[in-house]
This record gives structure tokens, C-alpha cells and sequence, in this order.
């Protein structure tokens, strides 16, 4: 068990050390600066004037949609790369069963269109 | 599977009810007057066929007769056997006769969901022979729960007041929790002997200590069903609430379920533990007489009174099947019958009041001799019955259960001769609030003596009491052989 | 070339949902067609998927073999217990047509994530690899949290959703964590390999952490089950969820992941059967504890079922002690009973709807049915035959799968834990008769009027009806069925 871990040992000191770097940034920022809050400072910018309206707008939940398509459809690549690179050398019964994947995929894709996920107004 | 005699007249009598259960099933519920024939002809076809069990039975042998086995799961070596001897013919023969009476009681009293009582009426006539007829210590337990369905719902949904509902729970909860226990000591019986046939149960030598186990816990089933004291509280509730039909069948039947119990399984299956826990149950059984005849002086329901001169009754019944030996057994079996006849023909009587003048506390009935004779002369006959007065069945029981205990114990017969005399108090005090004195007239103005119908019901049981009272050999000498039987596997 | 064969049902129907997940989206967003509901063609469509892969998995001789690289098992087990889900997803399908319509449940795609269910559960039946535990568990229990969310428009329906997600995410982790603990200190994850291993290795080679990793494991398919004390999420998701979507979660899942349980305890793990007895022992006393006193205080349906149905998880887990061939048995014999039971009850609450001016409500309320024997006899007749099979009453089917259980339990000398669930099964019993007192015994001042139910629905009803009726008079038949089921967990 010791073998494998003196490879992991630089990773923990890298982290320890950015972990220790930006925790010294942050509290160096909070403790020495002097915090004299008052309304006009807290207050929303809006180029001077006094704020007409809500500074927040709904979140747009094509965003949320867009995300996790690009996560599906992006696993189905990182699936597709090993089995680029080792086609020749399994027989047929692989080509087809990345077909299968890949077609389970596009009927997903198909649904998604036609349900409209991916329009875009 | 099936042995094709279903001639057998024990079948035939366990089916019959389930044939006319079926067929009032179909029958639509608007046509009350056909229900209510159906019904009683399938009721009287059932005591026929009982009838056909008593002509035809061979009282020189103490053999299980009329038997029919059926592979119910072979696999398991669970069967489904049924068989009568001398001690369960008897009970069903009362339960046909008494379900024909519970149907002729409410021919005019329930005036709504008429179908569904006459279906709970066949279902448990169904049930109660089967649990005298089987053989088979899972199936008794199987149709001993069964009986609290049917029952449950008569009490509940006919009964009287606003507290049948209590009633009803308590009947249903006392008897559940007492017969859970029997089913823990019944599941290790079956996997410490493989089966729950009686026969093979029979001749299986249990250790002590497990037979007190399980006598305890069959013991918690049966008391509760008795009832003796203290687990009694449900009776007289339950009475009180139920309808009159529901009381007949009550006193008269679901009661002796649980001294058939003690005579079929307790006593043959563990004898060391019966002989260690007799003075338990004498001791029950004298505080049952003494405090419940005290109590029943105090009642002021009519119903309530009757119940706790049940439990009294009772507390005699379990005196003689813990003497163990034969006067003793055979006076607790008849007297278990003589009170099954007594008890169904007292709620009859309060039934007759009730259904005219709609209540049944006591303050409010006064001479009604003078007003309803025929009425007066059932209700003193069968007041003397129930204190035991000689010329009816219950002296006869009554007698030789005290010989049977006197040959064991002759302070416990004293003791129980105290409550034959404060039966005959509450009994006789009874009689006389009801029939002699003034009629209360600032409450009751219309009187009304027994209908035909109603006369045709008591006179039967009238006659069986002094039948019983003055000939009892005729049944004694049928019971003969099995309780000899039963008092050898003991010693 | 085994292994298509033997997932050759789940095959059928993953082809079937991909082309019915094209038929619907291509036509209901067509245009000129005006955007059609598909919801009664999904219906049918799917009832004729489910039928067709019953009859294939019916036709399939039942195999033993490991498929798809040790992933896999099919035993006869997987094949039995693969045509028990079907047809129970059939019975559920049926019971839930009048449902969706009347509800307006429109989106095509409920019943797409039915058939993806009822794949799933297949795969689950058949897992053989930690590995496939988990991912099998995983799919199930994705497409259920969106079953439990998918009525948009109410906000219980997505609370309920979003609960069983965040605690369902949670057990899954504990699933998985416990699964790379075990793999990391044997290196194994097929369950017949680490049988193998365990095998001699009891006493003083376990390390600690084994153990740890196990009980990890053991707390995620508990969760899955709701036993207690895992059993939180279960009634405020059964609240939540559409009830048709309740009866699904009800009905279905328990009879596999119960199957995977076995594999994991008794055939896996068998050697840590010192260990996980106390822990299942824990389970089913505070299962049964927690099923009987939640169920007193609730006032709505589906809160009652959900923790009537944990109560009757405390008795799987209870058969689960011994280990051996029979208590298998019955665990599976009470699985199949379970089934039943609860697809007659929810046949009754999904379909019932009263009528109340201008709008018809859904049965929400347990007051919601008193004087049910007014308005409709037959119902409560059928109503209170499921209850009292629930409770444990003979003769209906529930009171054998009870005792068979009890009988597995007295096997293993567990005395206090079958009284004790002796009697919680009594104080169960008292909130059964309170709705038995609501439908029957109260007088009724407003009565309610109801709509018909659904033809399909009552067929389910009646078919259940029968199954609890009549089945003590063939219990052998279903018997054979769980031996042979319980074979394949015998070590």
C-alpha cells in the first residue's frame, strides 16, 4: 500500500498548498481592511441613479436543459473514443453493440427535438 | 382427494348452511320475506341432517364416527379431518336448533340489512360445526377466529345503542389477543411433532415443563371464551349490545366453545399440566360463582343480569371438566347443553320484552303476570331452570358436577353449593320484580302476551329442558363412551 | 448465445418502449393531427406489451446459468419471479385506466417510465454482482423519483418527488460506498465469488471492516424496502405521489428487491449470519413496532397504507432469521400474498370517487367511506374481506401467510419477537375494525354519492377478492411455486 501512495503525495501537497494559499488571500482581505458599510455603499449600481427595478432575473431553465445535454451526449463521445481506437480488433458483435448504444441515443435525440428542447426561442 | 361419500350426514350437515349462504347470496335484498325463508328452511334442513348424526350415531364406541379426511397440504402433512364423538355431537345438534331460533327471533325485530344478518346467521352455524367437528388442532383454530367475523359484525351493525360499538371492539380484541398466544404454542406443537392431527397429537408424550407452556397458552384462549373470571368483562357488554338473536347464539353456543376446547385439546394433550393447574381453575371457577352471582344482584339491565348468571353457570362448567373424572365431565357437558338451552330461552324472554316496550332496565317493569300469563309461566319455568331447580336439566348437570367435585375436594363443593343458593337469589328476585307486584302504568299503557310465533319458539326449548331434567340418561348414554375414553388417555 | 435468451422478455420490451417513445413524440406533436392525447392508445398499447412479454417469459424453460459475464443469474426464481411482476404490472395497469383519464394525467411518457420500471425490476431480480446491484437499484429508483413528481400541476406531487430523491440519492451512495468497501478488501464483486471466499472464514480472519462495509450495503437495501428505521420517506412519498403511482410503489417493488436481499444474506453473506440476524432482528421489531402505532394516529388513506405496508415488511424480515428452505418459502408465500391484498385495496381506493355538487372527489379521507354499506353492499362486503385478510384473520389468505411466517419464526426458537408480533398484530387489528366500524356500523346523516367504478378496476377487485377467499383451499398449489423459488438461495 505504500507504493502506490508516494505518487499521490505531490497531488497533496499541491492541494494543501493552494488550499493554504487562498484561504490567506481571503482572510488577508477580511481582516485588514477596514468595513464601513453604510446604505449608499451596499446599494445596487445602476450608473448613479437609484435602482428602477430587481437586479435578479428568472433563471431561464434552457440553460439547465442545454447542461444536461451536453453532458449526456458528451459521455456518449468519451464512450466513443476507446472503441475508435480498438474497432479492428474486436469482432463484429462490438461494432453492433456500439450501434445499439449510439441508436438508443438518437432515439433519445429525436425525442428531445420533437419535444421541442431544443428550440432555442 | 375427495372419498366420494358425501352422504356422509356430517358433510351434509357442515354444507347445507354454505348452500343457503350461496343461494341468498343471489337473491336481491328488496325481496325480505324470501330471505327470510330461505334461511329458515336451510336452518331446519341443517337440523335434520344433525338430526340423521344423533339416529345414526353408535353410542357403544368411543371411535371418532361419521369421519372424512381431505389432503388439504400433503405436502406439509396438514389435513383436514372431521370426525364426531359422544362429546361433539351434542353442541351440534344445539347449534342447529339454536340457529333455527336466532332466525325465528328476528323474523320481525331487524328491519334493515336483512340479507346481510340471515348470511352472518349461516356463516356462523357454518363455522360453529366446524370448529365441533374438526379434528385438527390448526383448523379448530382457524374456525375458532373465524366465529369472531360474523359475530363482530352482528352485535356491531344490529345492535342497540350508540355502545355497540365498544362492545363490539372489546369482544373482538379480548378473544384476538387470547387466541394469538394459542397460535405461538400451536406453531411450536406442529414443528416439534410434524403434524396437528389430534389423533397423532394424542400420542405424543410432551415434556412438563412444555405442556404448562402450551396449557398456558391454550389455557389464555379458552378462558377468555368461557369466559371465566377475570378475563369475563367482554360478556356482559356484549350481551347488553347485542341484538336478541345475537345473545341467543352467543350464550347459547360461542360460550361452549371454549369448555370444548379444554375437554378436545387441553385435557388430552397435556395431562401432567391439567392435573398441576387444577387448583388454578377451581380456584377461578369459585371466585366466577361467588362473585358473579354477587354481581348480578346488583344489575339493573335485564340483559346484564343474565350474563353474569352465565359466567356464574359457567364457573360450574369448568369445575366439572377439571375434576376429571366422569360424573364430573359428563355433568359439565350437560350442563353446558342444559345452559346453552336455559341462557338462549332467558334472552328470549327479555327479547320479547324488548321488542314491545324498547328497553330493558329493570325499574321500569312491575307485574306483568297479570298482563302477559303465558309469558309469566314460561319465564318462571325457565327461572326455576336456571337456578337448578330439580326437574330440569340444570339440576342434573348442576348434581353431578358436585359429585364429580366432591370426589375430589369437599371444601370446593361446599363452595359451589353456596352458588346454587345465590342462583337461586337473583334468580327468583328477578322472577318476582318482573311479575308480581303493580303494573307501572305512568310508563308502559299496552301490553301484548306471546305471539304464536314466539310461543313456537320457547315451547321447544321448554320441552328439551324437562326432557333433559327428567330423562337425561337418553343423553347421558351417548356421552358415555367418549368421556370414559378421554378419562383413560388421562391416567 | 445464453445470454439473450435468458433477458430475452426485457429485450421485447426495451424494443417496445423505444418504438412507442417514437409513435409518441412524432404524433403528439403533430400539427395537422391538432396535438392528440395518446393516452388511451398508451394504455392499451402498453397492457399489450406487458401481455405479449408474459407469454414470452412463460414459454422460456427455466434455466440455470450465470449470463453476460458473471453479471447475470437466471435460476428458477429469476423466471418465477419474473412472471409475478408482470402480471402484477398488469394487474396494476388495469387498475389505474380509469385513473390516469379522469385525472388528466396526459404525458405519454408515464407510461414509457412504467415499462422502464418494470424493466428494471426484472434486471433487479436477476443481479449477481455488486456492480449490478447497483446499477440495476440505481435505475429503478431514478425512474420512480420521476414517477412519484410526475403530476406538474400539484405541489405535493413534486415535495414528494424531490424527497425520495435526495433520500433515495443518499442510500444509493450507501449502496455504493459499502460495494467499493467490500471491493476493496477482497476484490471481488461477484456474489457467488465472495460466497466461495467467506466460505471457511468465520471467527478470527474478518477483519472489522468487512463488516462495516456489509452493514453499508444492508442499510441501502433496507431503505429500498422501507423497513424501519429506514422507513421515513415512505409515508410522505406514498402521500404525495398520485395514488395510482402509490399503488404502483406499493405493489411492485418489494417481491424483487426482497429476491435480492436473499441473494445478498443468504447466499452471499451466509457466513456472517451471526452479525446480520441481530441487525434484521432490529429491523423487523421496530418495522412491525412503527407499521402498527403510525398507522393509529393517521386520517388519510394513503399514509395508511404506506405504513400498513411497512408493518408487513416487519414480517419478511421476520421469516428472514432461520434462513432455510421454508422460511423462504413463506417470506415468498407472504410476498405473493401481499400483492394481492394490496392490488385489491388500491383497486378500491384509486377507482372510488365521490360525487359531492358539481365535482367529484377523490377518496382521501378514512372517514371518507363511512356508510359505505348504505350506498354500496357489495363494495364494503368486498372492502372488508381485503381488511380483515390484512389483519390477520383466518380464513382469508392473509391469516396463512402469518402463519407460515410465525412458523419460521418458532423454528429458529424466537419466541419473544413472534409474541411480540402476535401481538402488535392484535393492536393492528384495531385500526382494521375501525374502518370495518366506519363502512358498517355508524348511521349515516349525509349519504355520499359515489360514481361506478371503472369495469377494469373491479375485475382487479374481484380477482383479488378471490385470491384471499378462496385461497386456503388450495395452498398447496402456491406453496410448490415458492419452494421452488427459494431454491436457488439455499447454501
Amino acid at each position: 500500500m505504500k507504493l502506490i501512495f508516494t505518487e499521490y503525495s505531490i497531488i497533496l501537497i499541491f492541494l494543501v498548498i493552494s488550499f493554504i494559499l487562498s484561504i490567506t488571500i481571503f482572510s488577508l482581505s477580511y481582516l485588514l481592511i477596514p468595513q464601513k458599510a453604510d446604505q449608499e455603499k451596499v446599494s445596487a449600481y445602476e450608473c448613479g441613479f437609484n435602482p428602477f427595478d430587481d437586479a435578479r432575473a428568472t433563471f431561464d431553465v434552457r440553460f439547465y436543459l442545454v447542461a444536461i445535454l451536453f453532458l449526456i451526449f458528451d459521455l456518449e463521445i468519451s464512450f466513443l473514443f476507446p472503441w475508435s481506437l480498438v474497432l479492428g480488433n474486436i469482432p463484429l458483435f462490438g461494432f453492433w453493440s456500439m450501434i445499439v448504444f449510439l441508436g438508443i441515443l438518437t432515439i433519445g435525440f429525436v425525442y428531445e427535438w420533437y419535444k421541442g428542447a431544443l428550440e432555442w426561442e | 382427494m375427495l372419498n366420494l361419500e358425501f352422504l356422509n350426514p356430517l358433510i351434509l350437515t357442515s354444507l347445507t348452511p354454505l348452500v343457503g349462504l350461496l343461494i341468498l347470496f343471489v337473491i336481491p335484498a328488496t325481496k325480505e320475506s324470501f330471505c327470510r325463508l330461505v334461511a329458515l328452511n336451510t336452518a331446519c334442513i341443517t337440523f335434520l341432517f344433525s338430526l340423521i348424526l344423533w339416529i345414526q350415531f353408535d353410542s357403544h364406541t368411543s371411535l371418532f364416527q361419521f369421519s372424512a379426511t381431505f389432503d388439504w397440504f400433503p405436502s406439509a402433512n396438514l389435513y383436514y379431518t372431521l370426525g364426531i364423538d359422544g362429546i361433539s355431537m351434542f353442541f351440534i345438534l344445539l347449534t342447529t336448533l339454536l340457529t333455527i331460533i336466532c332466525i325465528l327471533v328476528s323474523w320481525s325485530s331487524v328491519k334493515f340489512l336483512i340479507k346481510e344478518y340471515l348470511i352472518c346467521f349461516l356463516l356462523l352455524e357454518f363455522f360453529l360445526i366446524q370448529v365441533f367437528s374438526v379434528l385438527d388442532l390448526l383448523w379448530f383454530y382457524i374456525f375458532f377466529e373465524s366465529v369472531l367475523i360474523p359475530m363482530f359484525l352482528i352485535v356491531g351493525i344490529w345492535g342497540s345503542r350508540e355502545r355497540k360499538i365498544r362492545a363490539a371492539y372489546q369482544f373482538f380484541l379480548y378473544t384476538l389477543v387470547g387466541s394469538l398466544l394459542m397460535l405461538i404454542a400451536l406453531l411450536t406443537i406442529y414443528f416439534q411433532v410434524g403434524s396437528t392431527d389430534l389423533q397423532i397429537l394424542w400420542h405424543y408424550n410432551f415434556t412438563e415443563i412444555k405442556q404448562i407452556i402450551f396449557w398456558l397458552a391454550f389455557f389464555s384462549s379458552f378462558a377468555v371464551k368461557i369466559p371465566m373470571i377475570p378475563f369475563h368483562i367482554w360478556l356482559p357488554e356484549a350481551h347488553a349490545e347485542a341484538p336478541t338473536a345475537g345473545s341467543v347464539i352467543l350464550a347459547g353456543i360461542l360460550l361452549k366453545m371454549g369448555g370444548y376446547g379444554f375437554l378436545r385439546f387441553s385435557i388430552p394433550l397435556f395431562p401432567e399440566a391439567c392435573i398441576y393447574f387444577t387448583p388454578l381453575i377451581f380456584t377461578l371457577s369459585i371466585i366466577a360463582i361467588l362473585y358473579a352471582s354477587l354481581t348480578t344482584l346488583r344489575q339493573v339491565d335485564l340483559k346484564k343480569i343474565i350474563a353474569y348468571s352465565s359466567v356464574s353457570h359457567m364457573g360450574f362448567v369448568t369445575i366439572g371438566i377439571f375434576s376429571l373424572n366422569l360424573h364430573g365431565i359428563e355433568g359439565s357437558i350437560l350442563l353446558m347443553l342444559s345452559h346453552g338451552l336455559v341462557s338462549s330461552a332467558l334472552f328470549l324472554c327479555i327479547g320479547i320484552l324488548y321488542d314491545r316496550h324498547k328497553t330493558r332496565i329493570l325499574k321500569y317493569y312491575s307485574g306483568l303476570m297479570q298482563v302477559m300469563p303465558l309469558f309469566g309461566i314460561f319465564f318462571l319455568f325457565f327461572t326455576f331452570a336456571n337456578l337448578g331447580f330439580p326437574g330440569t336439566s340444570s339440576f342434573i348437570g348442576e348434581l353431578l358436577v358436585l359429585i364429580g367435585a366432591f370426589q375430589l375436594n369437599r371444601i370446593l363443593t361446599f363452595f359451589a353449593s353456596i352458588g346454587m343458593i345465590l342462583g337461586a337469589a337473583y334468580s327468583i328476585w328477578l322472577f318476582n320484580r318482573i311479575s308480581f307486584g303493580t303494573l307501572k302504568t305512568q310508563y308502559f299503557s299496552f301490553f301484548q302476551d306471546i305471539s304464536r310465533r314466539e310461543f313456537w319458539i320457547l315451547l321447544p326449548l321448554t320441552l328439551l329442558i324437562l326432557w333433559m331434567g327428567i330423562y337425561p340418561i337418553s343423553f347421558l348414554s351417548e356421552m358415555h363412551f367418549s368421556v370414559l375414553s378421554l378419562i383413560e388417555q388421562l391416567f | 448465445m445464453y445470454n439473450f435468451y435468458s433477458i430475452l422478455p426485457e429485450i421485447y420490451i426495451l424494443c417496445n418502449i423505444c418504438i412507442l417513445l417514437m409513435y409518441g413524440v412524432f404524433f403528439s406533436t403533430f400539427p395537422s393531427l391538432g396535438y392528440p392525447l395518446l393516452n388511451k392508445n398508451f394504455n392499451l398499447l402498453v397492457l399489450q406489451i406487458l401481455i405479449f412479454s408474459f407469454l414470452l417469459a412463460f414459454s422460456q424453460t427455466p434455466l440455470n446459468l450465470l449470463n453476460w459475464n458473471n453479471l447475470l443469474i437466471s435460476d428458477f426464481f429469476t423466471y418465477y419471479a419474473k412472471l409475478i411482476i408482470i402480471l402484477a404490472t398488469i394487474g396494476w395497469l388495469l387498475l389505474s385506466f380509469g385513473y390516469s383519464i379522469k385525472e388528466k394525467l396526459n404525458y405519454f411518457e408515464f407510461w414509457i417510465l412504467v415499462l422502464l420500471a418494470v424493466v428494471a425490476m426484472l434486471f433487479i431480480t436477476q443481479a449477481y454482482d455488486l456492480l449490478t446491484i447497483y446499477l440495476t437499484i440505481e435505475f429503478q429508483s431514478l425512474i420512480f423519483y420521476i414517477l412519484a413528481s410526475i403530476k406538474r400541476t400539484s405541489e405535493f406531487s413534486t415535495e414528494a418527488g424531490l424527497k425520495y430523491f435526495i433520500l433515495g440519492a443518499f442510500a444509493s451512495a450507501f449502496l455504493l460506498f459499502g460495494s467499493s468497501i467490500v471491493y476493496g478488501l477482497t476484490g471481488l464483486t461477484n456474489l457467488s465469488d465472495l460466497s466461495k471466499l467467506f466460505l471457511g472464514l468465520i471467527g478470527n480472519e474478518i477483519s472489522f471492516n468487512l463488516i462495516i462495509g456489509f452493514i453499508f450495503i444492508l442499510v441501502a437495501l433496507l431503505f429500498k424496502l422501507s423497513a424501519a428505521p429506514f422507513h421515513v420517506w415512505s409515508p410522505d412519498v406514498y402521500e404525495g405521489a398520485p395514488i395510482s403511482v402509490t399503488a404502483f410503489f406499493s405493489i411492485l417493488p418489494k417481491l424483487a428487491i426482497l429476491g435480492l436481499l436473499f441473494r445478498f444474506l443468504l447466499f452471499t453473506f451466509y457466513d456472517f449470519i451471526s452479525y446480520w440476524q441481530s441487525i434484521i432482528l432490529i429491523a423487523a421489531f421496530l418495522s412491525i413496532l412503527i407499521g402498527t402505532f403510525g398507522a393509529f394516529a393517521q386520517t388519510k388513506w394513503k399514509r395508511f397504507l404506506a405504513y400498513s405496508s411497512i408493518n408487513h415488511i416487519g414480517f419478511f424480515l421476520l421469516a428472514l432469521l432461520s434462513g432455510d428452505l421454508n422460511s423462504i418459502s413463506s417470506v415468498i408465500f407472504y410476498g405473493i400474498i401481499y400483492i394481492i391484498t394490496m392490488s385489491g385495496i388500491f383497486a378500491f381506493t384509486v377507482n372510488v370517487n365521490f360525487y359531492a355538487y358539481s365535482k367529484t372527489y377523490q377518496l382521501r379521507y378514512l372517514s371518507n367511506i363511512k356508510g359505505l354499506a348504505k350506498t354500496d353492499p357489495f363494495l364494503a362486503f368486498a372492502l372488508t374481506i381485503i381488511l380483515f385478510s390484512m389483519a390477520g384473520i383466518p380464513p382469508m389468505a392473509g391469516f396463512f401467510a402469518k402463519l407460515f411466517v410465525l412458523l419460521a419464526a418458532v423454528q429458529v426458537d424466537a419466541f419473544g419477537i413472534s409474541i411480540f408480533a402476535v401481538i402488535m398484530s392484535c393492536i393492528a387489528c384495531f385500526y382494521y375494525i375501525r374502518l370495518i366500524k366506519n363502512i358498517y356500523f355508524d348511521s349515516v346523516i349525509n349519504w355520499k354519492v359515489m360514481e361506478p367504478m371503472h369495469k377494469m378496476s373491479s375485475l382487479i377487485l374481484g380477482l383479488s377478492l378471490i385470491g384471499i377467499l378462496f385461497l386456503f383451499i388450495d395452498v398447496e398449489m402456491v406453496s410448490i411455486i415458492t419452494l421452488l423459488m427459494s431454491i436457488p438461495f439455499l447454501h
